[in-house]
C-alpha cells in the first residue's frame, strides 16, 4: 500500500459525526427491535427508541448529502442520472450504505409515525391509539427488518474504510465490525440517557443498563483486536490528537462505565454519568479511527 | 467491445521535458497551480509535485546517487491513472460515475459525480483528486474524446521520444516484453514491466521500470480496495451476531433478575 | 571547414553508432530533435554526455562524464592525442581527404615553441587604435601560418594584375597561387600531420584529468568507445551547442571537434559529423540571410571599410581570395553582382559596379556586446529590438544602462519584456539608485503576431527551410515583423524619396517591390499592409533580371547582371512557380533512407549531409554497404556516361569522375580532383590546420577561461591572447583564483523556459514547472557554506550580485584540478522582473567578453562566490 498520499478525502466532521448519529439510532433500533421479539414493542423503552432513531438518520442523510463536493447530486447514488434506473452496487459500500440509509430510513420514519400516533399525536385511519404497526405481528416483521438495515447502517460506514487504499483504513477489515459494537454500545446508552432525564426507569432499562456491561466489554476486545491486527497500519490511526482520542475514548465508553458498574452499590447509581461517558467515548472513537490517517502526511 | 487500448510507457527513454503534462493541461484545458505562480518544491524537477483533480500526468523525477557518485542515476517516469482492468475506483463509485469504456479505459463521468470522494480513497495510486472549479472528482480520461475521434491522447501525441506509447494493449505488451528482453541483453537486468496482468487484473497503462516500485512512489503490489468488503461484512454479521447473543441473553437475564428483585422489595413490603 | 552550420541533419543521428554529446544539455534544449538520438539508442548506439552537471541529457546517456566548464580542449585535445598515438585515425580518409600531408611554411612557431601562443603575435592596444569597438589586447598576423608552396608568390604584383582584368574570371586566375606543397606519407616534420601530433602531445589523458577534472579512466573510456565506431564499418557523430560556443575560445572549441571528426573520418558520412543545435526556431535563417553586422547574405564578408574593399573588383578580389579561389567560393563573384542587383535592380549596371559604392560599408566592431557599450557611452541615438531583451543579457546592468541613454527605443514583442519596462521596473529603479526621471529614452511598444498568425519559413539547424501557413488573424493591433519590416521601409522610401544627399542614393535606388500585385491581396483577413511573402522568395531564390523567370539554382547565377538573387545559397528552393519546395512535404517511406529530400529544402542545393563526397573512398566506392550515402555510378546520368547517386544530393559537381585529376591554373572547382571533397575550401581538404579564416590560431589551444580558479597548467599564456574584452569599471573581471569568488559559475537552460522567460513566463502552463530562479550546488559545497535545501543565498561576481534559493542535488560535483577540489555551481537564466512569475537577472553576473572571431560571449564560465542570506 502506498503509505505516503497527498490527495486529501477530505472526510472530516460531517462524516464522523453522521457515523456517530447513525450508530446511535442503529444501536437504538436493534434495541428496539430486541424488545419487539421479546413481545414489549409498546413498552417506553421500546417507544423512546421509534422517536429517537428516524429523527438522527434523517440528520445523518442531511450531514452526508451536505459533505458532498456536489450535495445536489445526492439523490446520484440511488437513481441512475442519466437513465433514471436503481443505482445498485454490492461491493460499493457506499452505494450498499445510501441503499440501506434509505430503506432504513424508511423504516425509522414508520416507527416514528408509529410512536406519534401511540401518543394519539394523530391518527391515520385504522392507524390509531393502541393499534399500532409496533406490537403487532407485521411489527415483529418491521421489527426484523429493521434490526437488519440497522446492523447494515452501522456497519457499512466502517466497511468503506475498509475497502480503501488508505493507510489505517486499508489495513484492516474489522472496522466495520467495531463500529457495529461502538453503534449498539451508543445506541443503548442513548437510550438510558433519554430513559433517565425523563425518570422512565423501568426494569427494561435496569436490564437493558446491566446488558450493556457485557457488550461494553465485547466493544474493547473488538477494539484492541483490532489495533493489534493494523499491522503497519496502527501508526496512522495512534498518531496525534487521534491517538489522544483513542485512549480517551476507550477510557471513557470502555473503564469509566465499567468502573463505575462494578463499583460499590452498582444498582443503586444514576445511570446517567455512564451514558454520557460512553456517548462522548464513542464520538472520540469515531473521531480517532477516521482523522488519523488523514492527519499523517 | 473494440480492442482494448491504453499506454505503455517505456522510462528509459523518458528525457523528462514535462511536454506530456503541459499537452494534457492545453488539452483538457486544466488551471495551473495558483495561475501558474507556483513555488519552488525543491524536490528536483518536480514543481508540480502530484497527480490531482487538476493536474492529469505528472513527471517524477527520482535523483538515486551514491556520495562517491558511483551509482549515479536519475529516474524519470511520467505518471498518469493507470487505468486498472480492476479498478478500484470503479468499483467503490456509488454513482456509477465512473465508468469502463469500449477502449476498455476508465473514466469519471463529469456530470454525473457528486464529489463523495470514495475513489480517491480506493485508488492505490493516488491519481484521483477533486477539481475545485466542477467540484467533482477528476484524473486522466486517456483522451476518451480524442479517441472516440480516432485521435490519439495528447501526452502520447506530445511525447518526442516516444516514451509514451499508445495503442492496443496486447500489441503493446508484446513491444514491452521485447524491450525488456533488449534492455537484458544489454547489460541492463533490472528492467521489468510494473502492471502485468496479475497487477489487478492488469493496468491499461503499465511502465517499463529499472528499479523497486518504492523507488518510483508506486505500491509493489497495489489492492483492489473492495475485496476488504466481503470480509468486513462477515466479521461486521460476527461482531453484530456475537453482540446480538450477548445482549439477548444479557437482557433476559437482567430483566429476570430485575423483576426478581421487584417482586421481593414488593414482597418485603406487604409483609 | 567552410560552411556556417551544421554538416549533417539531425535525423542523421540515428545512423550513428556513436554519438558523444558536449558542449550541449541537447534532451533539455532540444527534446524535439533527441528523438534521434534515443532512435541511435534504441539501435544499439552509444551515448556519450560531457557536461559540468548531470542533466536529463546524461539521465539517459550510456557514460555521463563530468567535466570543468570551460575546459573542453584540454579534453578534446586529449582525444586528438589519443588518436594519433594509438593509430586510431582513418588514414586513407586523412591522407586523401584532409590537409594532413600539406606542408606549412618554415616561420610557423607552435604554442609548444612559444608557450601558449603561435607566430606572429602582434601586440595591439584598444585605446590606441581609432576604432573604438576594438577590444582586444593582441592581434595575429598568419603569413607564418600559410602553406609553403611549390613556387614563391609576388601577391601584391598579382593582385595589381588582376585589378587591371576584364572579367572576374580573368582577375581570379591572376590571383591564383601555386600549388600547396604535400608529403602523403605524412613524415615530412612540417606536415600538417606532424605539427598537430606535436601540437597535443602534452594532452595525455593525466593532463586531461588535472585541467578538466574528468577522471582518467572515464576519460580513457570516451576514447575507447569513441575510436571503436570510427572507421569504414562506423561512424559517430558529436553534437554541440551554446556550451561550447559561449567561450572565448569558443570557435576553436568547435574546431577541436571538426579536427577530431576529420582524424577518425566522420565528416560527410552517415551518423557521422557535427550536429551544432542551434538554439531559435529559425536562427539558421538569420544567419543565412542575415542580421549579422558582418556578413552579407549567403554569409559574404560585409563589405568593410578597413580592408580593401573599395571597388566591386577590390571586394571580390580580397574575398574571394580569402574564401578560396579553387573553392566553390570562386563563384563569389557570380553571387556578389546577383545580390547586387537583388538590392538595387536596374539602377545596378556594370558602369557602376552594380551599385558597389552605394552599399553601406562597416568600419568597426558592431556585434551586439561593443554596440551596446557604444550605447552606454551615449554613442547611439536610436534601436529597433524585435524578439530581444538586452535588458537581461551579458552584464544586464551595463546593458540597462545602455538603454537609458538612447532618445528612443522601439520594442516589439509580445509581452510588456524587461526591455520595454526597464524604465520604471528594473532593479536599479525600484532601488532608488536610478530615477525613472532621469531616463530620457522614449519607448514604443509594438505587439507581435505569433508564428499561426502569419506565413513564413523557418530555417532549422540542419539547415532545412520549411514554410508555413497563416491559421489566423492577429488580434487587435499585433502584427508580423515580416509587416513592420515591409512598412518601414514603404514609409522610409517615401521620406528619402526626394533627397539629393550622396549618402541616401543608396537607399533610393533600393529596389522595394514586396506588395501584393493589383487585385491579388488576400480577402480573408483583416490585416492589411502584409507584403507578399512569395515575392520576396523569388527574390531570395533568383531570377532573371530580364525576364524574371525563376532560377534552378545557384549554378545558374552570373557575374554580368543578367541574373538576380538575393540569398544564393538558398537559390534553388524556388525553380518555378509551381515547385515552391519550402513547402513540400513528402516523407521518405518508412523513414528510408532517411535523408527526406522531398520534405522541405535543405541548402545549398537540398544536399542534407555536406561534403557526402567523404562518404565515398577515393575510387568512388562507399567505404562500406553499411555506411554508403553516396556513391559514383560509371553509367549513372542522363547521358549514361556516369554520375554520383544514392541517397542524397551530391555535394560536389555532379558528373565530376572521382579520378577526375585537377586542372593546373583553373580557378573553382576545375582546379581541383575528383577526391576533393570539401568543395567549400580552396585546396579542397578537410583543414586539421586552418592557417587563415581564424583570428586566433591555426590549431585549438586550451587556455583558461576570461575568469578561472586555476592557472593555466598547459602554457604560460593564460587566457585567449586575442579574446575581446571591453575594459570599464562597470565589466570588471576577477583575478585567476580569486579568494573572493573561489567557485566555477556555469549558466544553462531548462526545457520548461526559453531564453529570458519572455516567451514562457508569461504562460501558467509553463510558469508552473519551473516556477522560481535557483542556484544547483553540490551536498559537499551546501555543506561546507551551511546551505539547506530552499534557502535563500546570495550569488555575486565582480559585476554584481543576485539572490536565489539554493537546490542542493549530487547532480553537480566537486572536480579535482590541479590537486585542488573546485567547486562549480549552475543556474538557469530564464527569469527577469516583467512576467507571471519572476525572478532576479542572471546575466548581472557575466561579463562582457568574447571570443574574437564571431564575438559570442563567454557566458558558460565565470567565477562567483555563494553565501546563505543572513549570513554576517
Amino acid at each position: 500500500m502506498l503509505l505516503d498520499r497527498f490527495n486529501p478525502v477530505h472526510w472530516e466532521w460531517m462524516v464522523y459525526l453522521e457515523m456517530f448519529i447513525a450508530g446511535i439510532a442503529a444501536g437504538a433500533y436493534m434495541v428496539a427491535a430486541l424488545l419487539e421479539w421479546s413481545g414489549r414493542g409498546r413498552s417506553p423503552l421500546a417507544r423512546s427508541a421509534h422517536a429517537l432513531a428516524f429523527p438522527l438518520v434523517a440528520l445523518a442523510g442531511l450531514l452526508l448529502a451536505v459533505d458532498l463536493s456536489r450535495p445536489e447530486r445526492f439523490w446520484h447514488m440511488v437513481v441512475q442520472s442519466h437513465t433514471m434506473l436503481p443505482m445498485f452496487k454490492v461491493w460499493s459500500p457506499i452505494s450498499m450504505g445510501s441503499m440501506l440509509l434509505l430503506v432504513f430510513g424508511g423504516l425509522t420514519f414508520v416507527s416514528f409515525v408509529d410512536f406519534l400516533i401511540s401518543r394519539d399525536f394523530f391518527r391515520l385511519g385504522g392507524w390509531r391509539d393502541e393499534r399500532t404497526l409496533h406490537g403487532s405481528a407485521v411489527g415483529r416483521v418491521w421489527a426484523l427488518l429493521g434490526l437488519l438495515t440497522a446492523f447494515g447502517t452501522a456497519a457499512y460506514s466502517g466497511i468503506l474504510l475498509s475497502a480503501t487504499n488508505i493507510p489505517g483504513w486499508g489495513h484492516s477489515t474489522l472496522i466495520g465490525a467495531v463500529y457495529v459494537a461502538t453503534a449498539i454500545i451508543t445506541g443503548v446508552a442513548a437510550l438510558l440517557l433519554i430513559q433517565t432525564i425523563r425518570g422512565f426507569i423501568d426494569e427494561d432499562v435496569v436490564a437493558l443498563a446491566g446488558t450493556n456491561t457485557w457488550l461494553i466489554v465485547w466493544w474493547l476486545v473488538m477494539v484492541v483486536v483490532f489495533l493489534a491486527t493494523l499491522g503497519e497500519g496502527l501508526r496512522f490511526i495512534a498518531t496525534g490528537i487521534a491517538s489522544v482520542a483513542l485512549i480517551a475514548a476507550i477510557v471513557l465508553a470502555g473503564v469509566v462505565p465499567l468502573a463505575l458498574r462494578f463499583a460499590a452499590g452498582a444498582r443503586s447509581q444514576s445511570l446517567l454519568v455512564p451514558a454520557v461517558s460512553i456517548l462522548i467515548g464513542g464520538l472520540l472513537l469515531r473521531f480517532a479511527i477516521v482523522m488519523g490517517p488523514q492527519s499523517v502526511h | 467491445m473494440a480492442d482494448a487500448m491504453g499506454f505503455f510507457t517505456d522510462t528509459t527513454v523518458c528525457i523528462g521535458c514535462k511536454a506530456c503534462e503541459v499537452a494534457c493541461k492545453e488539452w483538457n484545458q486544466l488551471p495551473a497551480t495558483n495561475g501558474g505562480l507556483n513555488t519552488l518544491s525543491g524536490d528536483s524537477y518536480d514543481n508540480t509535485r502530484r497527480l490531482d483533480g487538476t493536474h492529469w500526468r505528472h513527471v517524477k523525477f527520482i535523483e538515486d546517487f551514491s556520495p562517491d557518485r558511483s551509482q549515479a542515476a536519475w529516474l524519470m517516469m511520467s505518471d498518469v491513472c493507470k487505468h486498472c482492468v480492476q479498478a478500484p475506483c470503479l468499483d467503490v463509485c456509488p454513482t456509477g460515475a465512473i465508468i469502463r469504456t469500449e477502449f476498455d479505459t476508465v473514466v469519471i463521468q463529469a456530470d454525473v459525480c457528486n464529489g463523495c470522494r470514495d475513489c480517491i480513497a480506493a485508488c492505490p495510486f493516488d491519481v484521483i483528486g477533486m477539481n475545485e472549479a466542477s467540484n467533482t472528482a477528476q484524473k486522466c480520461t486517456l483522451c476518451y474524446d480524442r479517441m472516440q475521434n480516432g485521435l490519439v491522447p495528447a501526452c502520447a501525441q506530445a511525447c518526442p521520444t516516444q516514451s509514451i506509447q499508445f495503442g492496443p494493449i496486447a500489441e503493446l505488451r508484446q513491444r514491452a516484453d521485447a524491450r525488456v528482453d533488449t534492455l537484458h541483453s544489454q547489460g541492463q537486468k533490472n528492467a521489468y514491466i510494473y502492471g502485468k496482468e496479475d497487477m489487478l487484473g492488469g493496468l491499461n497503462s503499465f511502465y517499463l521500470l529499472v528499479n523497486k516500485p518504492e523507488k518510483y512512489g508506486l505500491p509493489a503490489s497495489p489492492t483492489l480496495a473492495t475485496i476488504r468488503t466481503a470480509p468486513s461484512w462477515l466479521f461486521s454479521t460476527g461482531s453484530a451476531v456475537v453482540a446480538g447473543l450477548v445482549g439477548l441473553l444479557g437482557f433476559r437475564k437482567h430483566r429476570m433478575d430485575a423483576f426478581a428483585a421487584a417482586r421481593r422489595s414488593s414482597t418485603g413490603e406487604e409483609q | 571547414m567552410g560552411r556556417g552550420a551544421a554538416t549533417m541533419y539531425a535525423g542523421s543521428l540515428a545512423d550513428a553508432d556513436c554519438i558523444i554529446i558536449q558542449g550541449s544539455n541537447m534532451a533539455e534544449n532540444h527534446p524535439v530533435a533527441f528523438r534521434w538520438v534515443m532512435q541511435a539508442k534504441l539501435n544499439g548506439a552509444k551515448v556519450i554526455h560531457i557536461d559540468p552537471r548531470f542533466t536529463r541529457t546524461s539521465a539517459v546517456a550510456d557514460q555521463y562524464v563530468p567535466i570543468r566548464a570551460g575546459s573542453d580542449i584540454a579534453f578534446l585535445g586529449g582525444l586528438i592525442r589519443y588518436v594519433i598515438e594509438n593509430d586510431k585515425y582513418f588514414r586513407d580518409y586523412v591522407v586523401n581527404y584532409t590537409n594532413a600531408s600539406t606542408i606549412i611554411n618554415e616561420n610557423f612557431r607552435d604554442t609548444e615553441d612559444l608557450d601558449g601562443v603561435f607566430s606572429g603575435l602582434t601586440p595591439a592596444d584598444p585605446a590606441a587604435t581609432a576604432d573604438p569597438t576594438f577590444a582586444q589586447e593582441n592581434t595575429y598576423n598568419v603569413a607564418s601560418w600559410a602553406y609553403q608552396r611549390t613556387a614563391p608568390f609576388d601577391a601584391a604584383r598579382a593582385r595589381q594584375e588582376a585589378l587591371a582584368a576584364e572579367t572576374f574570371t580573368e582577375m581570379l586566375q591572376k590571383l591564383l597561387p601555386p600549388d600547396e606543397e604535400r608529403d602523403p606519407t605524412l613524415q615530412d616534420p612540417r606536415t600538417v600531420f606532424q605539427i598537430v601530433r606535436r601540437h597535443y602531445s602534452r594532452y595525455t589523458p593525466e593532463m586531461v584529468e588535472r585541467v578538466t577534472g574528468t577522471p582518467r579512466d572515464q576519460f580513457l573510456k570516451v576514447a575507447e568507445t569513441l575510436t571503436a565506431n570510427s572507421g569504414p564499418d562506423r561512424t559517430s557523430s558529436f553534437v554541440y551547442a551554446v556550451a561550447w560556443t559561449q567561450h572565448t575560445t569558443g570557435v576553436q572549441m568547435i574546431g577541436a571537434a571538426a579536427l577530431l571528426q576529420l582524424l577518425l573520418g566522420n565528416m560527410g558520412r552517415p551518423g557521422g559529423g557535427i550536429m551544432a543545435l542551434r538554439g531559435h526556431a529559425t536562427i539558421q535563417g538569420s544567419t543565412d540571410v542575415p542580421t549579422l553586422y558582418h556578413s552579407i547574405h549567403g554569409y559574404m564578408p560585409a563589405p568593410d571599410a578597413r580592408a580593401a574593399h573599395d571597388t566591386l573588383k577590390d571586394y571580390v578580389a580580397t574575398a574571394t581570395s580569402a574564401l578560396g579561389l579553387t573553392a566553390f567560393w570562386s563563384n563569389l563573384p557570380k553571387f556578389m553582382v546577383s545580390y547586387l542587383k537583388s538590392m538595387y535592380g536596374d539602377a545596378a549596371t556594370a558602369a557602376n559596379g552594380f551599385g558597389y559604392d552605394w552599399h553601406p560599408k562597416i568600419n568597426g566592431d558592431y556585434s551586439h556586446m561593443p554596440m551596446m557599450v557604444q550605447m552606454a557611452d551615449g554613442k547611439v541615438k536610436g534601436m529597433f529590438l524585435m524578439g530581444q531583451n538586452p535588458a537581461t543579457s551579458i552584464n544586464a546592468r551595463l546593458q540597462r544602462k545602455a538603454l537609458g541613454k538612447l532618445d528612443w527605443l522601439v520594442v516589439k514583442d509580445n509581452f510588456e519584456i524587461e526591455s520595454a519596462a526597464f524604465w520604471y521596473a528594473a532593479p536599479e529603479v525600484k532601488s532608488g539608485e536610478v530615477r525613472t526621471e532621469d531616463i530620457k529614452t522614449e519607448v514604443f511598444l509594438f505587439p507581435a503576431a505569433q508564428i499561426a498568425e502569419m506565413e513564413g519559413s523557418f530555417t532549422n539547424t540542419q539547415r532545412l527551410i520549411q514554410f508555413h501557413e497563416k491559421a489566423a488573424d492577429p488580434p487587435g493591433d499585433a502584427r508580423s515583423d515580416v509587416w513592420f519590416a515591409h512598412q518601414l521601409a514603404l514609409r522610409l522610401k517615401r521620406l528619402y524619396a526626394d533627397s539629393d544627399l550622396p549618402r541616401d542614393q543608396g537607399f533610393k535606388n533600393l529596389t522595394w517591390d514586396f506588395d501584393y500585385d493589383a487585385g491579388k491581396y488576400p480577402t480573408n483577413t483583416r490585416i492589411q499592409g502584409e507584403p507578399d511573402v512569395h515575392k520576396v522568395w523569388r527574390e531570395i531564390n533568383g531570377y532573371r533580371s530580364d525576364t524574371k523567370d525563376l532560377l534552378a539554382g545557384f549554378g545558374a547565377l552570373q557575374d554580368d547582371g543578367s541574373t538576380t538573387a538575393a540569398s544564393w545559397i538558398y537559390s534553388g528552393a524556388y525553380p518555378a512557380e509551381n515547385d515552391f519546395k519550402p513547402a513540400s512535404r513528402t516523407p521518405d517511406a518508412n523513414n528510408q533512407p532517411g535523408s527526406n529530400l522531398g520534405w522541405g529544402y535543405a541548402w545549398p542545393a537540398n544536399r542534407r549531409i555536406l561534403y557526402n563526397r567523404a562518404s565515398a573512398r577515393p575510387d568512388g566506392q562507399p567505404w562500406s554497404e553499411r555506411k554508403k550515402w553516396i556513391w559514383w555510378d560509371p553509367q549513372g546520368g542522363a547521358q549514361r556516361t556516369g554520375a554520383w547517386v544514392g541517397n542524397d544530393v551530391p555535394d560536389f559537381p555532379v558528373a565530376k569522375r572521382p579520378d577526375a585529376p585537377a586542372r593546373p591554373g583553373a580557378i573553382g572547382l576545375d582546379g581541383k580532383a575528383g577526391t576533393d571533397a570539401f568543395i567549400m575550401k580552396t585546396d579542397g581538404r578537410g583543414w586539421l590546420f586552418t592557417p587563415t579564416g581564424m583570428v586566433d590560431g591555426p590549431l585549438p589551444t586550451h587556455y583558461e577561461a576570461a575568469e578561472s580558479p586555476v592557472n593555466n597548467p598547459l602554457y604560460k599564456q593564460q587566457t585567449n591572447p586575442l579574446m575581446k574584452y571591453w575594459r570599464r569599471d562597470d565589466n570588471q573581471l576577477a583575478a585567476v583564483n580569486d579568494p573572493r569568488y573561489p567557485y566555477v559559475m556555469t549558466t544553462y537552460r531548462l526545457t520548461e523556459h526559453h531564453l529570458s522567460g519572455v516567451m514562457s513566463r508569461w504562460l501558467p502552463w509553463l510558469a508552473e514547472l519551473q516556477p522560481e530562479l535557483f542556484v544547483e550546488l553540490s551536498p559537499e559545497l551546501a555543506g561546507e557554506k551551511g546551505i539547506k535545501n530552499l534557502d535563500f543565498v546570495r550569488i555575486s561576481t565582480a559585476r554584481g550580485q543576485i539572490r536565489a534559493k539554493a537546490l542542493v542535488t549530487p547532480r553537480m560535483r566537486p572536480l579535482v584540478i590541479e590537486g585542488r577540489t573546485i567547486h562549480q555551481v549552475g543556474m538557469p537564466w530564464h527569469w527577469g522582473y516583467m512576467g507571471l512569475v519572476t525572478g532576479d537577472i542572471v546575466n548581472e553576473l557575466t561579463p562582457m567578453v568574447a571570443d574574437p572571431n564571431v564575438s559570442i560571449h563567454e557566458g558558460k564560465t565565470f567565477c562567483c562566490n555563494v553565501e546563505r542570506e543572513g549570513r554576517a
